[in-house]
């Protein structure tokens, strides 16, 4: 389960109109459709909210990525239904999944169709100091380095008889000190010859760093945000201001 | 003047009783291709922390003696400013290529450096040309072969430009052909550059056609530095242990059935001229 909804969150090179988007636009996008909808908790809203992201999976050509990251939440989606019917009742229950469906899909968009480089880079044209955002990328760079490795590790410590899989609940979670102690140490040796890299390159010497390929906003990112801005500036009077017309307070009526 | 120039250099690392490396002397001119070989543990990966300043600046200790790569102090200079003089390649790959992609990692020495932008992209280009790059620029560390991943490390290094190349047994983690396509890349970069390389290696045969002088340490001490006819001939290459090249036995063993040789050869087409000497006495 866990390893589809990272799968589903793995950045996929494409060309499409939403991978050609500015990272910056794709994380407003994000931050702007999830705040919508946690503004609104009626159900006929939420479903509008939900239903307009599915074009822009449909642009972004990443439906099945999607599927994979609903399917990998099944338990929680679920979760959240049983307990909200007990305690809210169904319409309520209903809103709250389509909630969830929306902040998954807009975030999943996000990480689908962002590279962890233009992320950091991003990152660093908001003023986010460099060397955090360096490590950012560098911990996704080395996640299927350490994958392997402690792979690696458990095939050896599995070969010299340690069984994962026996015992009760607490046993099998002790069953994993011999993988994750040698998988630290391992780890931390890395790091330091990581670091002795980065120095012999001049990592930080310098407060004038270059930027290789700095992010540009186009027309198109202007285009999208302008729509997004409108799009919750209308809600948020709707709601607050003129009131919602009854066709949209409509609910499942049990 | 020497390049790079050691004068009764001592260093012990902090958490040590023993000195790793101890009265070093040495002078290293520019342009030498120098194979530093050693059983593991005798000071070599110190040696070269030493000429790009990863000594004293990263790895603390006690540093005696003076050490003066390009002209400068390296106890006066940054690591950073060094970088621009001494480039090294790590024995592990996997732990250099920090970026996710391989322009990014050619681009991130010059980067660090704050080089304009077109400058930076004629370098890659240069380097990526050169180490035959081009088609892997927009690939993953991941997705690389070793070799592969090796050449980018080596060319990561490159685009700072500097005059000396350090190498930390470059083939460790490689297969023999890949290992050989290293070694060749290596030498060309040193004729066609000029470029000052000190390789540690185990695998001593695979150099024997390129190097000139071959620097052989044993505890923390150089016991021998010379032509490797003088060096992997000698007693003490016997002694300490490391790896002499199956051709240089076959003649040391000649020579001790007394067979007259009028010279030590080191490479193939050395000991074929050899062979034909002593056929025709």
């Amino acid at each position: 389960m866990s390893f589809n909804i990272f799968e589903a969150f793995k950045y996929r090179r494409k060309k499409t109109f939403i991978h050609s988007l500015d990272p910056r636009t794709k994380l407003a996008l994000a931050i702007g459709v999830s705040a919508l909808s946690i503004i609104f908790t009626e159900l006929i809203i939420l479903l509008i909210i939900f239903i307009s992201l599915i074009p822009l999976l449909i642009i972004a050509k990443s439906i099945k990525e999607w599927t994979g990251t609903v399917k990998g939440l099944t338990l929680l989606i679920v979760f959240i239904l049983f307990v909200n019917i007990v305690f809210n009742g169904l319409s309520f229950a209903v809103s709250m999944v389509l909630r969830i469906f929306s902040l998954i899909t807009a975030f999943s968009l996000f990480f689908l169709t962002v590279h962890p480089d233009e992320l950091s880079q991003a990152l660093i044209q908001m003023k986010v100091p460099f060397s955090f955002a360096f490590a950012m990328s560098m911990a996704i760079r080395y996640v299927p380095t350490i994958a392997r490795e402690a792979q690696t590790i458990r095939e050896a410590q599995m070969s010299r008889g340690l069984e994962l899989e026996k015992g009760g609940f607490t046993q099998k979670i002790k069953n994993f000190i011999p993988i994750i102690i040698p998988l630290i140490v391992s780890s931390i040796r890395r790091a330091v010859s990581i670091a002795e890299s980065l120095e012999s390159r001049g990592f930080g010497a310098y407060s004038n760093r270059t930027y290789l390929l700095p992010l540009k906003m186009k027309k198109r990112d202007y285009i999208v945000l302008i729509t997004l801005l409108a799009a919750i500036i209308i809600s948020v009077i709707i709601k607050f201001v003129v009131g919602l017309p009854p066709l949209l307070l409509l609910s499942i009526p049990f | 003047m020497p390049l790079i120039e050691f004068e009764n250099v001592s260093f012990k690392y902090g958490d040590s009783e023993n000195y790793a490396i101890k009265d070093i002397n040495l002078k290293i001119d520019e342009g030498e291709f120098i194979l530093l070989t050693g059983s593991t543990g005798c000071g070599k990966t110190t040696l070269i922390r030493c000429v790009n300043g990863l000594i004293p600046h990263f790895h603390q200790g006690v540093l005696e003696g003076k050490i003066t790569v390009n002209g400068y102090l390296t106890t006066e200079q940054t690591v950073a400013f060094l970088s621009t003089i001494v480039g090294v390649v790590f024995q592990n790959p996997e732990n250099q290529l920090v970026s996710l992609n391989v322009l990014r990692e050619l681009a991130f020495g010059p980067e660090n450096m704050g080089l304009p932008r077109e400058e930076i992209n004629n370098r890659i280009n240069e380097t990526a040309e050169k180490l035959e790059l081009k088609h892997l620029l927009d690939k993953t560390p991941i997705e690389l072969s070793g070799g592969e991943q090796q050449r980018v490390a080596i060319a990561s290094a490159l685009t700072l430009k500097p005059k000396i190349l350090l190498l930390d047994e470059p083939t460790a983690n490689l297969d023999p052909k890949s290992a050989k396509m290293i070694i060749e890349l290596l030498g060309a970069l040193n004729k066609a550059l000029n470029l000052t390389i000190i390789v540690i290696e185990h695998r001593l045969e695979l150099l024997m056609d390129y190097v000139k002088r071959v620097i052989l340490m044993e505890h923390g001490r150089i016991i021998a530095d010379g032509r490797p006819a003088e060096v992997l001939y000698s007693d003490e290459a016997e002694r300490s242990g490391v790896n002499i090249p199956r051709l240089i036995r076959v003649f040391k063993k000649l020579k001790q059935s007394g067979v007259n040789l009028i010279f030590n050869p080191v490479t193939i087409s050395e000991g074929v001229d050899a062979l034909k000497v002593m056929s025709r006495c």
